[in-house]
Parts: structure tokens; sequence; C-alpha cells
């Protein structure tokens, strides 16, 4: 058997998992830090007792001499027909806050919008959502948001705000004083509308977009080689081969949620399929999409161009392309340029990296192998990312020179993610009159003088159209929690126009998409789209595409760097992103799939360098001279380089942002006014540790077959390669009592480890469906991390590049549940549906449960995680406690939580089926981590029903249960991870 | 030996000071709190003297007279709250609707109403406008000050205290003062007061977080006899939600005002409870009603199960709320209660098409081997149906 292991320390001789004593003392002196002084005086006599006896009697007559407390009963005036105490409602709408996108479905109850799902109606991200996606809910309630108008500092009303800032522009319009609108990406057809009205009005106006990451290099390649600047669509499920440079493209790289989708269609096995794609990942840092990948190839950024180089000029001279200058190449590439010209027309070749030339290289790749008739489609481009990073470097000097009047800020925030974010404050102070429009406080907003702030998204009315073809609606599922306005209201209302968000956006569809159908009339459209949330007008094809080689020619074959300095490369982690959601405490909570480290960002040391440098994990280094961040040695990260992921280090921005991790964008350098996410840097230590919130050892399974897995050819000669045990060990399994047998129905999950990519999202699901606390780094830390999915992550192999397993862990819900057995209580049982029950009213917490479970997915409520001052999230004000959802119980302090298989759900989708007197069918009762997997690796059903999905899997050779060789009987089965490795 | 007794006495300070630590805490919760009384000035043309409020007070309770046949206005118009239901509005409710209104609307609505029932029971007054003043200056008195405050009714805890102070007699008597010869009396006294003790603490402490027989007063005198019993009102006609929804649903105004928006004068009460109603619905007001059956947060029911699904009558659990007038808690609503009908009530799985997957209790049925489902033979006693 392999053997797995699940940190670097493991792998060194003579390595003890984590002495027992140092955990003993950690413990306990967390648990006297608590009683401080008063353990001296903790000896308790027969007095005490008699006088707490005495007490204790005294408050039991009291409470029960006390009137019952008067409840009161409101009910609506009159009832809107859409809101039923008691019954939640859903609304389609969309998610873009710059970055990400995602149509989805807002869950209402009574009033409050609870909890985000994908839109399934939708052909971009379907079901599947990303973690952060998820997590924008609690965004909503986010106390640090802007909720009136400022002018100077002061709060102020529209009224006021608006003669002020309608006067102002008046003023310098009539100078001809130049003026800058400065938004992100702007996907909505609507909002552009009403920017152009506003640019109509003020001419001397110019609207530039900002991506807080840059894509330019993308979008300045297919320029040049296409003449049409944009971001094309690819079609991962159309490909059987992918060369991956460094995009992360499961993790954070434009659409996770799309193309977790699209991947997870050709590594589906369990429908018959003999076939996978194959996905080769070349990388510095350690990715999820590395993880995932079938081979992966560590390189360093500087290499990147030289190896595309190289495989261009491999392929073009098959093929007949021109071939280029090319120094030869570090690593052998002719492997790769074979297998690309094996799957001519089915390959996909992209890369993360911002340069142009390079992208121009994997453009000049992908045309000879004809992926831009399958893979890769231009003529549905993606519209995210359309900022101009050289428009914007000369805006900066622009501002600084004092040329420009005025200042329009929307959603963007250069000061924290571009390099040069100092200068950019100081030029922003030199523009007499800014005014921001973000939601949210953020280090740029904060500059500005007048703050005009538009809604939360869950607020507001609009429109996306994310890729060509592809309209999305959005709609406001609750009333503005504040005094805010729709930022394109306000625009319409400084161009001169008085008209609301609503109606502008109604208009503006009747005019604008209406006619793109000819079945329904406006209103019905109208309704139609709104319910659904999508609408697809027919598109036509623009032809045949031709290729400017002369972009291909121009490509220099310099390398950047000098090959000898330690290489930088800075990424976008899975639960912050570019740092826009930083104030969000379930993001800053949710660890790293990879690192798991929670709370921090962290640089990212190979082994090798690690010995080199001294270097070991939780050491404070400083890079460049200015930025010091704790290190952490990362297997599977390239020799000489470093990684680092942005959107930590936020100045302003709320309180669980501000003082977490530290900002490394400022280190990066621009290429003529390009954003390029790598570079060169120095490591040095500062001497000092910085603890880390590491999950990576706790709740270690002590290396048995947890995770099994094999090769392509081996599953195609044996189904069961790899899983061989489990035959045997069923074989094995004998037991004394009578067999449990379940009437009706018998729910289980199944999980396919073969299209988990670790993206988390269910973990982040999870906590929004079911009142999951925040418990801040220090209990991280102490190992009492309270998510009820722990998304286990292992190694195998080479250290230095070994391969990557992920594993979600939920409750199994035994059949023979160990934890059942020591229950003194008996608050945790067995369910006639198979569910382990965990009754927390009647639990008083003695952990018997926790100690005897073998997966160890039970949580302990160590403290009251709600209205305490300590965990000051958003479970202790107000605002944040309303994003809990009414149908789970708020644990207390002192009971042992877990994983219930959402009983809520189960309960709802069976009442739901009872009304309306059917069966119930198969995939109609949907876990919150089921419904939010991108790739479907999670499933849930009926095992009793032979039919269902999960039944099926089940019977599946790939099937497996964890340690199943102890007979727990679970019920969550794990689909054996298949590697297309090449032969 | 001397050791000991000294422990048997150290004992019973500690006991005795146990006790005084209880008595001395009920003592402070039964202190009635002592209310100041300001004079404050009411801006008007003629400003209310002492005088004014006295006579006003004598007049509304009939102590002057009020005309012939008359009878005091106290005699309909209760101050403190009662046991017994009383159609007519209270004096506070009255006080406060008529403090922001003119002593014109207050005289004109006493000596010259409106409705025919106010007519006729307003017949025999005669009052002048100085009485009429002075009357007002009382109701607007009370509607600042409140009504008088309730003593508290302190009998079962008078006699809980008597019975510990019996024991206590009874022990210091037995240890230290020895009057009594036979000390059987001793016991028994202790074991009857000390039963006593022990039945009533079990008793309230059973029923701590249940309300059996909760009976509040509600802010609109809403008789559900009158609407389910007289006027054959459908349960489900106001509570409709029931039928597919967790909540029962407290009906908004605007279905009350489906019918009242006709119906604009009670049998019993007049204008005065319908008006509070259309007040509210019109002015965009929140009825607030007093919950009566509230189930503790970690319990999840759903009314749509039992109603739709299992078929029950509202009475069931509820009682015959078409017979009250003032709706009170018939059953404790306790987790034996629930588990005792989820155990013994027969379901009908026969006819829903979502039971047929439970093969085996269908099999069962029609061997014979049970004679009818219930809700338990589903999982209907298990933790997680109803704990989540």
């Amino acid at each position: 058997m392999k053997k797995y292991w699940k940190s670097i320390e493991e792998t060194k001789p003579g390595y003890t998992p984590e002495p027992e004593e140092i955990y003993e003392k950690k413990e306990k002196g967390a648990i006297l830090d608590l009683l401080e002084d008063k353990v001296t005086e903790a000896k308790a006599s027969r007095r005490d007792f008699l006088k707490l006896c005495g007490y204790s009697f005294t408050l039991a007559s009291l409470a029960s001499s006390c009137e019952r407390p008067i409840e009161k009963a409101i009910p609506y005036l009159i009832k809107p027909e859409v809101s039923t105490p008691g019954k939640a409602s859903y609304y389609a709408s969309s998610f873009y806050d710059g970055d990400d996108f995602s149509s989805i479905i807002v869950k209402v109850r009574d009033g409050r919008p609870i909890k985000i799902e994908g839109n399934k109606l939708c052909p971009i991200g379907g079901m599947g959502t990303t973690a952060r996606v998820q997590a924008s809910i609690l965004g909503l309630y986010d106390q640090a948001s802007f909720r009136e108008p400022i002018v100077e500092g002061q709060s102020a009303s529209w009224d006021m705000a608006d003669a002020i800032v309608t006067e102002k522009l008046a003023e310098i319009a009539s100078r001809k004083g130049r003026m800058i609108l400065l938004t992100p990406t702007i996907i909505s057809p609507s909002q552009t509308d009403a920017i152009n009205r506003f640019l109509q009005r003020h001419q001397a106006c110019e609207w530039i977009q900002y991506d807080s990451v840059s894509y330019s290099g993308i979008l300045d390649a297919n320029e040049r080689v296409f003449s049409r600047r944009l971001v094309p669509f690819y079609r991962f499920d159309k490909a059987e081969l992918i060369l991956s440079f460094g995009a992360d493209f499961l993790g954070t790289w434009l659409m996770p949620a799309e193309f977790s989708k699209q991947f997870a269609v050709n590594r589906t096995l369990t429908d018959g399929q003999k076939t996978l794609s194959r996905l080769v990942q070349f990388e510095s840092r350690l990715s999820i999409t590395g993880a995932t990948s079938d081979q992966r190839v560590q390189i360093k950024p500087s290499q990147e161009k030289s190896i595309l180089l190289n495989i261009y000029n491999g392929v073009a001279e098959k093929l007949g392309g021109p071939v280029l200058n090319a120094l030869p190449p570090d690593m052998d590439v002719s492997g790769y340029v074979e297998a690309l010209l094996e799957s001519k027309g089915k390959a996909l070749v992209l890369s993360c990296s911002n340069d142009p030339e390079v992208q121009v290289l994997v453009n000049g790749i992908n045309y000879l192998l004809d992926s831009y008739s399958s893979t890769i489609d231009l003529d549905q481009p993606i519209l995210l990312k359309q900022g101009d990073d050289r428009r914007f470097f000369e805006l900066i000097a622009e501002m600084e020179a004092g040329s420009i009047e005025a200042l329009l800020t929307y959603q963007v925030n250069p000061v924290h993610n571009h390099p040069l974010g100092e200068r950019i404050a100081e030029a922003i102070g030199k523009v007499p009159f800014n005014i921001s429009l973000s939601h949210v406080p953020d280090e740029t907003s904060v500059l500005a003088d007048y703050i005009c702030p538009d809604h939360h998204y869950l607020e507001s009315w609009g429109d996306a159209e994310p890729v060509k073809g592809v309209l999305c609606l959005c709609q406001p599922v609750i009333r503005p929690l504040g005094n805010t306005r729709q930022f394109s209201e306000s625009l319409l209302l400084w161009a001169g126009m008085d008209q609301s968000a609503h109606v502008h956006l109604k208009d503006f569809w009747e005019k604008r998409f209406f006619n793109m159908q000819n079945e329904l009339l406006f209103s019905d459209f109208w309704n139609k789209c709104l319910q659904s949330g999508v609408f697809e007008p027919p598109q036509a094809s623009s032809g045949r595409l031709t290729m400017n080689s002369s972009a291909l020619l121009a490509v220099s074959v310099l390398d950047v760097f000098v090959e000898e300095s330690l290489e930088l490369s800075v990424y976008e982690g899975i639960a912050l992103g570019s740092g826009r959601q930083a104030n969000n405490p379930w993001l800053q909570e949710l660890p790293d799939p990879i690192a798991k480290i929670s709370w921090d960002n962290f640089v990212s040391v190979s082994p090798e360098d690690a010995s080199d440098l001294g270097i070991a994990t939780a050491d404070e280094v400083l890079l460049d001279g200015t930025l010091i961040l704790p290190a952490y040695v990362q297997p599977g990260q390239a020799r000489g380089v470093i990684s680092v992921a942005m959107g930590y280090g936020r100045r302003t921005g709320g309180k669980v942002a501000e003082a977490v991790g530290g900002n490394v964008v400022p280190l990066l350098v621009l290429n003529e006014g390009i954003r390029i996410y790598q570079g060169a840097t120095s490591v040095s230590k500062t001497g000092k540790t910085h603890p880390l919130a590491l999950s990576q050892t706790h709740h270690s399974m002590e290396g048995r077959a947890l995770v099994r897995e094999t090769t392509m050819s081996e599953y195609r000669e044996d189904p069961a390669a790899g899983n061989e045990m489990h035959k045997k060990i069923q074989k094995h399994l004998v037991t004394l009592y009578e067999e449990v047998a379940f009437d009706g129905i018998h729910w289980g999950m199944a999980i396919d480890l073969n299209k988990c990519t670790g993206c988390s999202s269910c973990v982040i699901a999870c906590q929004a469906e079911n009142n999951i606390p925040v418990i801040g780094k220090q209990e991280v830390m102490n190992r009492r991390i309270m998510h009820w999915i722990r998304l286990d992550r292992y190694f195998s192999g080479d250290p230095s590049n070994p391969k990557v397993h992920f594993q979600p862990v939920m409750c199994q819900h035994c059949d023979n549940a160990p934890c059942e057995n020591v229950c003194p209580v008996a608050a945790t049982n067995h369910s006639n549906e198979g569910i382990n029950q965990m009754a927390y009213i009647r639990c008083i917490g003695t952990k018997y449960c926790i100690n005897n479970c073998p997966y160890k997915v039970r949580r302990f409520n160590w403290f009251a995680y709600v209205n305490n001052q300590e965990f000051d999230y958003h479970m202790n004000n107000d605002l944040g406690k309303m994003v809990l959802n009414p149908d789970v119980t708020v644990r207390e302090r002192g009971v042992v939580e877990k994983c219930s298989f959402c009983i809520q759900r189960i309960q709802e989708a069976k009442l739901k089926a009872k009304l309306e007197d059917r069966t119930l069918d198969d995939g109609e009762v949907l876990p919150a981590c089921a419904e939010a997997c991108p790739s479907g690796a999670i499933v849930f059903g009926n095992l009793n029903d032979s039919e269902s999905e999960v039944a099926r899997r089940y019977k599946d050779p790939r099937n497996y249960f964890l340690l199943e060789e102890l007979h727990t009987l679970p019920t969550v089965g794990y689909l054996t991870r298949v590697r297309n490795e090449k032969v | 030996m001397l050791k000991s007794i000294l422990t048997a006495r150290e004992q019973l300070t500690c006991f005795l000071k146990t006790v005084s630590g209880i008595l001395i805490l009920f003592m402070f919760m039964s202190v009635p709190s002592m209310y100041a009384m300001d004079d404050e000035e009411i801006s008007g043309e003629t400003i209310p003297t002492k005088e004014d409020l006295k006579i006003g007070e004598r007049l509304f309770y009939g102590l002057l007279p009020l005309g012939r046949d008359a009878r005091s206005c106290a005699s309909c118009h209760h101050v403190s709250s009662l046991d017994t239901f009383n159609w007519n509005p209270s004096a506070i409710e009255i006080a406060e609707v008529y403090k922001e209104k003119t002593q014109e609307a207050f005289s004109s609505v006493i000596m010259d109403p409106v409705t025919s029932k106010l007519s006729e029971v307003h017949a025999g007054y005669d009052l002048n406008d100085e009485q009429l003043f002075r009357l007002k200056v009382f109701m607007d008195t009370l509607s600042e000050e409140g009504p008088p405050r309730d003593k508290p009714v302190i009998n079962n805890l008078l006699l809980f205290i008597g019975m510990i102070l019996l024991i206590l007699i009874a022990l210091a008597d037995l240890i230290a003062f020895r009057k009594l010869k036979y000390k059987l009396i001793h016991m028994i006294v202790m074991l009857a007061a000390g039963l006593f003790v022990v039945k009533t603490v079990a008793h309230e402490a059973i029923a701590i977080g249940r309300s059996l027989d909760y009976e509040p007063s509600q802010p609109i005198k809403f008789s559900h006899y009158i609407h389910a019993s007289e006027n054959k009102t459908d349960c489900l006609y106001c509570h409709s939600i029931a039928e597919h929804s967790q909540s029962a649903g407290i009906p908004s105004a605007n279905v009350c005002m489906n019918c009242h928006v006709i119906v604009r004068e009670g049998t019993h009460s007049g204008r005065w409870e319908i008006n509070k109603l259309v007040n509210a619905y019109e002015n965009d007001l929140l009825i607030k009603w007093i919950r009566v059956h509230a189930l503790p947060d970690h319990v999840f029911f759903s009314h749509a199960q039992h109603v739709t699904v299992g078929n029950l009558e509202c009475q069931e659990c509820h009682g015959e709320v078409e017979q009250m007038t003032k709706v009170r808690q018939v059953s404790d609503f306790s987790m034996g209660w629930c588990l005792d009908c989820h155990r013994t009530h027969e379901m009908n799985v026969l006819d829903n098409q979502f039971y047929s997957m439970y093969e085996q209790l269908h099999e069962d049925l029609k061997s014979g081997k049970i004679k009818f489902a219930t809700a338990d033979m589903l999982g209907g006693s298990q933790c997680m149906k109803c704990h989540y």
C-alpha cells in the first residue's frame, strides 16, 4: 500500500506525530486560562455543597414561581402573497462583485435572505457555486457596509449629497475639466446604458474599467493575434488533453464553478464511460488544479515562456506554422508536443500569465491545434474581465499631474490591489473632487470626500452578461437595510434622469432584448426571465478565424528574470481571492485546501529551499525587506519559487478584514503598466515566529487506507483496481447482532473522489445552511474548528512533488455507530431512516461520542459562540444573526454537534412530497454540500431505491467506505480516485 | 461525642441560614413597589386641580350621583384586570383612546352616543360640563398612571413558606426546646409538611416552560366562540396557512377585513373592539396579539404535516377553541403528550402515495400483524423528526 502523509514532517525519519505532552499542556492550559486565579479557591467542601444545594433550591423555586415571558405574535397587516410565515420563498438573481459571477437562487425565509444556491437553469455554472458566492450572503449583513451617504465625513441625506454632486459636476463640466469614472468590469448591459447616459451628459468624463485581478495579458494577446480584445470561453468538457500553465481554473481562474462543471464531464466513470480527460498542470505553487491534475510539472514562473515557446515550435514544425527563435528548453517538451498533436482538435492549452507574449504563444499553439473550433470559443467570449491595465497606469500619472478634476470610483480598490497602491492613494488625494459609490468601505473608498453608497447586490435590480449571449437578471430579495441607492440610479439622476433602477432596467430590456424573441408579450417575457433568472437570445457565429502571425513573430526570446534569484508568484487564494470579501468571517476561517491554514496568508516555501534557508513552518520571514509574513513549508512547491496569496493585509474594510495577513501586491512589478503576478524577490528570517492556525495534523487518520486510488490503465483492466480490499473486508464483516432493516428510506451519500477538486464550496455551504459558528484564529489553533465538513488533504509519493488527494469527511452516519453506544444520555442514536441523530437539548457534553468516533467528525461547543464578545463575528450582532437559518437550532455551549445530512432539508422535502401526494423523486433531497458542489462529486439519496443515483454508485466497484474494516457500516461511500497517468 | 454534636449543630445552622435566605428572598419579591404620585400640569384652557381629579374619581366609581337610574362607570368599565371575561372596554382602554381626543368628543360619547348599544346603557346619565370635564381629568390621569397594581396572589406561596416554617419549628423543638414529649408528632408534622414542599417544588419544576391553562387577555377581545360557533367560520378560513406551512399563522388584518369591511358592530362589544381592528388596518398599526400556544425553540413542529397529511382536527390539540371566548391552552404540549399521540393515534398510510415506499409496513398491515399504522412506526418518535 502507498504511504500517505499529511505534512512534510511525517516523511522525515524518526517522526513522531506531535508529542502528546505538548498537546495535553495546550489543552489544559486553555482550560486553566479560563479559571485564572479562581483555581486555588476551587476546593469544594461539604459546606459549599450544602450552600450550593440551598441556592439551587432557591433558584428552582424562584424560577417556578415566575410568570412565563409574554410572547407576542404579530401578523402582517396585509399579508403579501409571496411571504408565508414558516415557509421559504426562492428568487433567481445574479451574483457579480467585479471578480466572480454566478447565477443564483436566493432562499428567503420570513423576509430574510438566508442562503444562496446555484441556478440550475443558467448554462453558466449551473447548480454549483464557489465558496465565495456561498459566503456572499453574509456580506448583506455586514456591519461595516455604508448605510447612508457621507459628505465630508458626516452623514448626510441623499438630497444634500445629490445637490453637492450635481453642482460640482456641472461646475467642472462648465470648465471642461476632466473627470474619470473608475469601475470594475461592468457586465451589466443596463448599467452600461446608465453609464453611457451619464457620459453623454458629462462629455469630459472618461470611463475606465479596472479589474482587481488583471487579465490584461489574455485580452492584449487576443487583440494582437485575432484583433479582438476579449477573453475567450473555454470548453473543458470538449477537451481530451489540457495543458495548463499555472491557471487554477478549478479554484480561482475566471469562472471556476463553470469550469469545474465542464471538467467533471470528462472525469466521470460512473455512467459507463471508460475514458478520462488528461490534465497536465505546469505550476510553481501547489494549486487545487495541480492537486487534481493527472500530471503535475513543477516549473518556475520564468521558465513558462521558454517551455511554451518550445512547445509552440514543436507543434509548428509538424503543423506548419511560423517557427520562432527559441532558447533550448530546460526540460524535454517533446512528449507534450506529441500528446498535443495526438489530440489535435481536442486539446486545450492555457496559461494564467499576464504577459501578453506568453498568451500570444498559447493562442498560437491553440490555433495550430484547431482548438478554436472545439475547446475555445471566441464567438461567445467571457465578459468578466475587460479591464485595461495600461489605461489605468496612465491615469495614475494624470492624477499626479493634477489634470483630473473629478474621480468617481465604484467597487474598485487599486490602493490595495495595485502594486503602486501607495502612489495611487497619494495621486487620488490630488484629485479635488472624489466620490465613491462603493457599498463597503475599503482603502480606496475611504479616501473619497463624498460617499454615495450603492446597494448590496441582494438589494439591487440589475442584469448581467457574464458570457456573450447569456443574459441574467438580478432582483432585490430584501428591502435595502440602509439608506443606500443603486449605482445606476445615482448615475442616471446625475445625468438628469430621475428614474428608479427597476424602471430603467425594465425599459432597457423592453427596448434591447424583448424583440430578440417573438413568442411572448413583454410582461410575460419579463416575468419569465425574472423567474428563471436567465434569457438566452439566439447567437450568430462570426465565421472562421484567421491568425495574425506577425504577433507571434514579435515574441521576444529573452527571459525576464535572472535564473539565480528567488522568484515570487502571487496567486488568488480559494477563500479570499482578491480580498474583496475579506470582512467575511466565514471565508477568513475557511482553511486553504492545500496548506490547511486559516486566518492568514503565508509564504509557501519548498522543502528544499526551506532547509537551504533554514526556514521552518511558522517562522516569520521578511520579503524584499518590506513585508513580514509567516513561512509555510509546502510540499510540491517548486524549488526556487515562493508563493503568497493576495487579498490579505487589508487596512480598511471592517474589523474582521483588518490586521489579517499582509498585502503582497506592492512587491509586484508592472510591465508596461500591466500587472505581472510574478517577479524576483529575496527572503530573510526575522528570527521571530508567527503562530499559524493550521489544521494540518489535527484529526489525522494515522495513515490508514482512507483514500484509495488507481490509474486509468489499471482501471480499464479491473474497475475495482485500488479497491481490492473492499471485497475482502466485506467478506469478513460478521456480527452477532440482528441486522437492522430500514423500511422505506435509508439515506446515503456517495462522494466521487475523482471529481472532488478541493474547492471548499461544500464547507461554506454547510456553514451557511447549518448555522455553524466562526471561532477565530486562537480557537482554530486550539483545534476546535467547527466546520461539519472537514476537507482532508493527503500527500503521497515524492515529498518534493507529491500527489495530492482530497477527501471531504462529514459524519459518516454509520449504521453501526460507535458514538451511539457510548452516550450516557442517549442524546445520539439512530433513526429509522439511517441517520445518526443528535439531540442537542439532550446532550450533556461528556464528549464520549467524540472520543469514540473513528472519523473525528463530531464538534464540541467549547464556548457560547452566540452573543459572546470574545467571538465578535456575525453571531454577536443583531444584523449578522439575520443570516441564521431558522430551521436549524443554534447550539449552546457544552453540546456536541455534527453533520445531520441536512435533516431540515430532508424533512422539508418529505413534507412537500406528502402534501403533493406523491413519492419522493431521486435527487429531490439535496444536502447543502451536494447542492453547492460545482463538479457534482457529492450525490445523496435513498439507498432502498435501487434506481437512485446513490444506490447505483454504491454498486460501482470503485465504491468503498472509510475505515470499513471497523464494521461501522457508514452510509457515506467514496469512489476511488482514478488518475489518467501517462503509461 | 462533643465533636459530633457540634457538627450536627453546624449542620443545623447551615440549614437555617439557607432557609432564612430563601425567606428573605421571597420577602423581597413580595414587597409591593411604591409609586410616587406627581402632579403634572395638563396643558389646555383650564388647568385641572387636585379637586377636579378627586371629584372625577368619585364620579367614576359612582360615589357621586350621575343621574337618575344611572349605574356607575366602574360597574361596566373595570379599572383593574378581571378574572372573568367582560365585553365592555376597560377604563384604561377608554382612557388611552380619549387621551388624544377633545373634551367635546368625550362628552358626546357619554351623553349622546352614536351606537344603539351605547345609547341604551348610557341613557340615564345627567351630567353637566364641569362633571364631564372632571371625569376626563380622571381618565387622563388613569391613562398616564396606568391601572392600580394588582396585589400579588400569595396563597400558595404563603402555604409553602408556612410549611417550611412548620418543619423548622418541629426541628427546633426536636433538637433544642423539647416541649413536646412524643417524637412521633414531630415526625408526622415534618413528614407531612415535607411532602407538601416536595410536591409543590416538583409540580412547579415540571411546569417550567409549559403553560397549561394559559389564558392571556388579548389586545382585541376576539371571541372564537362568536366567530367559529355562532357564525360558523371554518378554522382554516382564517388560519389558512396551517394547511401548507409549519406555522398556523395568526391571520393578517386583511383577512379579518374580508368580513369586517361590512360587519362594524358586534352583538356584545358594540363598535369598540371592531374599531380597534379597523383603526389598525387603516392607519398601518400592528396588532400585537399575545401568543398562547408556543413550543420551545428547539422543537420543529409543522402544522402542514398534522393538518393536511395527518388529517387531524384542530381540536385534537387545541381543544374546543370554537367554544372559547378567550383562548386557553388545554394541553400541556409536553414531549410525552406528543409521543402519546404518535404511538396511539391511527394513521392513514394507504391514501397518500408518499407512504407507498414503506413496503414492510404495508405487508404487516395486510397480513394483520399490526392492526393499524401509527406515526411511531414511521419513525415519528425519533429525536431528529422534531429536534434539529
